[in-house]
Formats: C-alpha cells, sequence, structure tokens
C-alpha cells in the first residue's frame, strides 16, 4: 500500500502549475470582464498548452489529469479562462468514439458530460474562441450512447447567468439544438467519461480551496489588529482548521477515486460522484470562510477573491450539483443497503 | 499510488473475519444493552477468547507473546473487527497504550511481573490522567506523591477513569515536586485498584452507564519498584503513552463507528419508504464523510509502513473523524425523525454514545491547536 503522490510525478506537477501561473500572470482587471478579455486569457493558456504537447496526458492515466487540474486550479487566485476540465475530457471522448474522427475545423472540443449523469440538459464555458460542444444524447436504456457537437456558441445555447466571471457559461437546449453525431461510445464507456468529467470537477474543486485556504492563511498571519495576527485568535484560527482538515479529507476522496479509475473500476463513478460531493460543499464553504477573514479587503475587488470564489460555485452547481451528486451516492447506497466499501 | 492491501494482509482479514462470524453474537450489544456490568463482563470474556484464538495483541513483540504484527497486519486487524462491530475488549488501553511504555521505559521485572496477564485477559488496566482541575490541561495535575523510603505515597483523586471498576491495576500520573516547568516533577506510577486506601466511585453518563469513575487516593503507598522510568520523570512517559493511543488502528476503529451510523440510518429509512431526493442527498453525504475517514486511516497506515510515527497527521484524522461521526449521530436521529421512537432499537444511545468522541483523548479543541500550530503554522 503506498498513498504517497507526487514523488513520481512531482516535476510534470510543478512544471504545469508554473505554466498555468505564468499564463495567468495578468489578470482579468475589469469587473465585467470584456469578451475579448476573456478570449486573450483563454487564448494565453492555450498556447503553451499546444506547444507543450499537454494535450496528450488528455488520454493518459486518470490521476496524472486528477493532479494536473488540481495544480492548474491552485496556481494562483486568477483562475484560467481556459476550460482545462472540459478540453481534456473532450479530446478523451473524440480518442474513443467508433468511427472516423469529426471535422470539427480550428474548434476547441468542449466536453459537458457530467450532466448526463443525472438527465440534466449540459452547460458549457464559452471563451471566445470557436468550440464544438460535446454531449451526450439523452440517457436512454440502450447499450449504445451516441456522442453529439454543436456550435458553440450557437442556436440552441442559452447564454446563463454565472458567479465565474471568467467562464461565460451556456445552456444547451436539446429541444431545439442543431446538432451533429460523431458516432457512438458503449454505454460502458460513456458513463466512465462521465465519472472522470465528474472527478476533474471534483480536482479542480480542491485545487481552488486549497489556493483559497493558502491565501487566507497567509493573509491572517500577517494581518495585525489588537496587536497580532489575526489567526493567533481561536475563532479564526479553529475556523481555519475545520477547512484544512475538511480539504484534506476532500484530498484523500479524490485522489482515491482517481486510483478507482482503473483498480475499482465497478465503483468509479459512484466514488467520482462522491468525491464531487463532498468538493462541492467544503470548497463553497471555504470560499465563504476566504471572504469573511479577509475582511473588507476580501470584499474589495483588487484582492481577486472573486476568481476562486466565482469559479467554485459555478463548478459546484453545474449538473450533477453537489446536492445531485449526494442524491445519486445515496440512491445507491439505500438500494445496495449497505455502504460503499473500499477495494482491498 | 496504490491502496490496495498485500495478499497476505488479505488472507490474515479473511481468517479473522472467518472467527469472528463463528464466534461473535451478531446482537451482542442489544443483549447488553444497559448494563455496566454485563458489558465489561462481556468485554473482558472477549479479551479471553482473542487471547486463546493467539490475537490477544498482535501487535507485541513475539517475545512478549505478540504476533510482531507489520502496519498493514494491524490495520487488516482493527479494519475486520470494526466491520463486524466487534468490541475492542477491556484490555485496549493496557494492551495498546501501557504495554508499549513498558517495552520501551520498563525494567526487566516489571516487564515480566505485568505483561502476561495483561496479555492473557487475567488482569485488566485503567489509566488515571486526568482531575477535576487537569483535562486538557493535563499538566495541572495535583494528585502528590511522597517518597517515603522505598515507597512512593499517593493522595489525591482521578476522573473519568474509564473502566476502573472492572480493572485490578491502573497507572496514574502524580506530581512528586514542584518545578519551574509544570511538565517537570511528575511521576508514571502503577498500582492495583484494591489498594488500601483507593476508592472508587462510579459517574453515571449521559448513555445511562457507568464506565468511568473518581478515584480517591488517601495514603496510597506504592513500592517504588512499580514506578516507571524515573521519579519526575513521568511526564516523558505519559506522553509516549498518549503517543501510543494515535495511529490507524484507533482510526479504523472510529470510522467503524461511523459506518454503523450511516449503514444502520440508510436500511431504516429504507424500511420506511424514506426513499426521496432529500434523503439521499443527505445519505450520500454521511457516506462521503465516512469513506474519508476511511480513507484518512489508510493515509495514516500508508504513513506507518513507511516508518513514520502517527504524529501531527492523527491529529488531523481524530479531528475528521470524530467531528463526522458525532455529526452522523444526530443526522440519523434528523433523518428517522418521528421513526427515531422506536421500541425495537434504541436510536438515541448512539448519539448519547458518540458524545465522548470529540471530548476523550484530546478534545477536538486541543486537536485544533495542535493542528494549528504545528501543521499550518498559524501564529501564536
Amino acid at each position: 500500500m503506498d498513498t504517497s503522490t507526487d514523488e513520481d510525478h512531482a516535476a510534470l506537477f510543478a512544471a504545469f502549475g508554473a505554466l498555468v501561473a505564468d499564463a495567468t500572470r495578468r489578470p482579468v482587471r475589469t469587473v465585467a470582464a470584456s469578451p475579448d478579455e476573456v478570449a486573450a486569457h483563454a487564448t494565453a493558456l492555450d498556447r503553451p498548452l499546444r506547444a507543450g504537447g499537454w494535450d496528450e496526458v488528455a488520454t493518459g492515466d486518470a490521476f496524472v489529469l486528477t493532479r494536473l487540474v488540481e495544480v492548474a486550479a491552485a496556481a494562483g487566485l486568477q483562475t484560467p479562462s481556459y476550460p482545462l476540465v472540459e478540453t481534456w475530457l473532450g479530446r478523451r471522448a473524440l480518442a474513443q468514439v467508433d468511427g472516423d474522427p469529426p471535422d470539427l475545423g480550428d474548434r476547441w472540443p468542449i466536453a459537458g458530460f457530467g450532466a448526463w449523469l443525472v438527465d440534466e440538459p449540459p452547460s458549457f464555458p464559452s471563451v471566445g474562441p470557436p468550440a464544438a460542444a460535446l454531449y451526450f444524447a439523452a440517457a436512454g436504456s440502450g447499450d449504445a450512447v451516441d456522442l453529439m457537437w454543436t456550435d458553440l456558441p450557437g442556436p440552441g445555447l442559452s447564454p446563463v447567468g454565472t458567479p465565474d466571471r471568467t467562464q461565460p457559461r451556456h445552456r444547451l437546449d436539446a429541444d431545439v439544438v442543431s446538432s451533429h453525431r460523431i458516432g457512438t461510445l458503449p454505454r460502458a464507456t460513456a458513463e466512465l467519461l462521465a465519472g472522470e468529467f465528474v472527478l476533474l470537477e471534483a480536482a479542480e474543486l480542491l485545487g481552488l480551496a486549497t489556493v483559497l485556504f493558502d491565501t487566507t492563511a497567509r493573509y491572517t498571519g500577517e494581518r495585525i489588529q489588537f496587536g497580532r495576527p489575526i489567526s493567533s485568535f481561536q475563532a479564526p484560527r479553529h475556523r481555519l482548521v475545520d477547512h484544512y482538515v475538511a480539504i484534506e479529507t476532500l484530498r484523500s476522496l479524490t485522489y482515491y477515486a482517481s486510483w478507482a479509475r482503473s483498480a475499482d473500476t465497478a465503483n468509479f463513478v459512484e466514488h467520482a460522484l462522491g468525491a464531487k460531493g463532498y468538493a462541492a460543499e467544503h470548497a463553497c464553504a471555504t470560499a465563504d470562510t476566504s471572504i469573511q477573514l479577509h475582511g473588507a479587503m476580501g470584499y474589495s475587488f483588487e484582492t481577486g477573491l472573486q476568481f476562486p470564489v466565482g469559479r467554485a460555485y459555478a463548478r459546484a452547481l453545474a449538473a450533477p450539483s453537489g446536492a445531485q451528486c449526494f442524491a445519486a451516492t445515496g440512491e445507491l447506497l439505500q438500494r445496495r443497503g449497505s455502504l460503499l466499501a473500499l477495494a482491498e | 499510488m496504490d491502496y490496495s492491501f498485500s495478499p497476505a494482509a488479505k488472507a490474515f482479514g479473511a481468517e479473522v473475519r472467518r472467527w469472528i462470524e463463528a464466534t461473535l453474537p451478531s446482537d451482542w450489544e442489544a443483549r447488553i444493552g444497559h448494563d455496566t456490568n454485563a458489558w465489561f463482563a462481556f468485554q473482558r470474556e472477549w479479551d479471553r477468547l482473542l487471547h486463546a484464538q493467539g490475537w490477544g495483541a498482535i501487535f507485541w513483540p513475539a517475545e512478549y507473546g505478540g504476533l510482531d504484527a507489520d502496519p498493514e497486519h494491524r490495520v487488516m486487524f482493527a479494519k475486520v473487527l470494526a466491520e463486524h462491530n466487534a468490541p475492542e475488549g477491556l484490555g485496549k488501553l493496557g494492551k495498546r497504550a501501557l504495554a508499549p511504555v513498558l517495552f520501551q521505559y520498563g525494567t526487566a521485572e516489571q516487564k515480566a511481573r505485568f505483561l502476561p496477564p495483561m496479555l492473557s485477559g487475567e488482569v485488566f488496566w485503567a489509566q488515571g490522567f486526568s482531575e477535576p482541575n487537569a483535562g486538557s490541561d493535563l499538566a495541572a495535575l495535583r494528585t502528590r506523591g511522597t517518597v517515603d523510603g522505598d515507597h512512593l505515597v499517593i493522595d489525591g483523586q482521578k476522573v473519568w477513569t474509564s473502566f476502573v471498576a472492572a480493572c485490578e491495576w491502573m497507572s496514574v500520573l502524580v506530581r512528586t515536586s514542584d518545578e519551574s516547568s509544570r511538565q517537570r516533577g511528575i511521576t508514571f506510577a502503577l498500582l492495583p485498584t484494591d489498594a488500601p486506601g483507593v476508592t472508587i466511585r462510579p459517574i453515571a453518563q449521559i448513555t445511562g452507564r457507568n464506565e468511568f469513575a473518581e478515584v480517591f487516593f488517601d495514603g496510597v503507598r506504592v513500592p517504588l519498584s512499580d514506578v516507571i522510568g524515573e521519579i519526575g520523570d513521568g511526564w516523558t512517559v505519559a506522553k509516549a503513552l498518549l503517543e501510543f493511543e494515535r495511529g490507524a488502528e484507533q482510526a479504523f476503529s472510529r470510522s467503524a463507528y461511523m459506518r454503523n451510523a450511516v449503514a444502520q440510518t440508510a436500511v431504516e429509512l429504507r424500511q420506511a419508504g424514506r426513499t426521496g431526493a432529500g434523503e439521499r442527498a443527505r445519505l450520500g453525504r454521511l457516506q462521503a464523510a465516512f469513506l474519508g475517514a476511511e480513507l484518512n486511516s489508510l493515509r495514516l497506515l500508508a504513513g506507518q509502513m513507511s516508518g513514520d510515527s502517527p504524529g501531527d497527521l492523527s491529529a488531523v484524522v481524530k479531528l475528521q473523524q470524530t467531528t463526522d461521526w458525532i455529526a452522523a449521530t444526530a443526522e440519523h436521529l434528523h433523518l428517522l425523525g418521528p421513526l427515531s421512537f422506536s421500541a425495537a432499537a434504541d436510536h438515541f444511545d448512539r448519539y448519547f454514545t458518540s458524545r465522548s468522541a470529540t471530548i476523550a483523548a484530546g478534545s477536538s479543541e486541543v486537536q485544533r491547536d495542535i493542528i494549528a500550530h504545528r501543521v499550518l503554522g498559524l501564529p501564536r
């Protein structure tokens, strides 16, 4: 047994974190981020990802993907507009679908697979460059599932409100969408892809919780009031500890789920849903505390908390939301009559 | 990264499972109910059964009657027992905490005298640390020990001493001198609970049982040969003992309490036809907290397998598990609502029993302070 995670790929994760930090070092300055600003921000990360061959990791090991998404989200307060989870899952699906690869032109493949697990219409981040929104046709019950794409932005995709200024969002309207069929996937493959999508969402939430926590611990250690750092007072101190403990527990759940992708495949999707459910709750709670403990500075735009906070809430609430994840795993628990067992 | 147990550990786990299924009545708790004496008797008998099977203390060195079990086998043993809701045995405090202290600090004579009956279940041990004015602040203890020739004379009081009414011996921390540092001048001694001058007064708990007690010492004479370590250096011994109380085995026992709470809730809700989205979401949340508890235990185990001491990660694990466990027992009641008023099962017992988890063995407030200072490096 070995639950350590970083030794084999430490250099890889460090390099990726540095790459993301560098690409996002010019923050989105305007309160209402303009479309040009968002697009420029997305392209700023797209270029080095392509140049560095990072797209190849999209079809690789689930744990490596998980850690890279986490590292990217924790790289700094400025969240990248580039939709890492969606594009990597999009490439992953295209590599597995039967038939000839579709001609998407220059469109970025943006996946929206998680919502399929709870039979909800997916939503997609739309960050400027032309994209292809990839999704599974309605759940049904057959052995095969159709992989579809439609232009993003495009007809049948309606813009929706989101707290995430760096990733405007569109929701699919399945009744009117003009879509194209890419090919079919076995249902089991589609479920695994959807589970991987949810897993990477949990990983991003883990990274966001981490950067919010670290920033808050640092700030409260430096901010002096009544002659001492405010984190020396018991109330904020203990609050920080509780978030730290929850984040470490989330780390346990997320990393295990990534291991389960190959080691306990039958239960992988349930583990991924549980990880996202936990992540949604605790990343948002950490977000709430980060603003509170920064005081008025947290409430001010210049500090930048609104970026990871907005991303955390957007991720937590996108289908399957945290509550939907827990409802799904709760249903499995009730049907089974026993708790999900860890693989021995 | 690999979360799987080795084939040898799995085989051991299978053997333990077979033995438990053949030996432990699944309804043992229901049979005992709130009868404290029956509970003590069952726990003592369980220790003897384990010893007869050769599993009295698998983690002890073979030279003292153990199996020299590595951390993985120890955790597998604890995990399987916990999965079957097996009792922990009355000997756990002695075997898990005091024995390692004897291995490290005891004389050859002390080891020869105390270890064999501890292992066999002839003698059970209690731990006299806390006092009315020394709980979280243990160094504030005031029970005096005065050297008189070749004896230590003890006067004072201990409180919250678990299981002492059913134990033949106990360890005590006493103050033998007043030093500039409160941790200095403390001595670690062993004494029989029926020694002249010892009075035990059971304390009723909110569970309705009397598992712990006050212990009064009035001129109790203890041979100096029953002092562990040096006079005045008992804090070193006590710290080692408290360290031995942590670790992955204890973590798995705690996560098992959560398992039982969540599983029972899920089954009862399904039987009552309560399968709405709200109930399912709350069950899913409980399951995630439980899995997190188990996985945190595995991280502790993996660290121990690499040679790390439980250290400060054990504080993180303890805080998470106990906080989520007591939340789970309360959530159980809220989910059941009026169904919790059942003649068939005592749903409130688990709630009341769980309350001690965030208080004993280092309260959650203390754990938070340890984590804040030692793990996070937050300023004081």
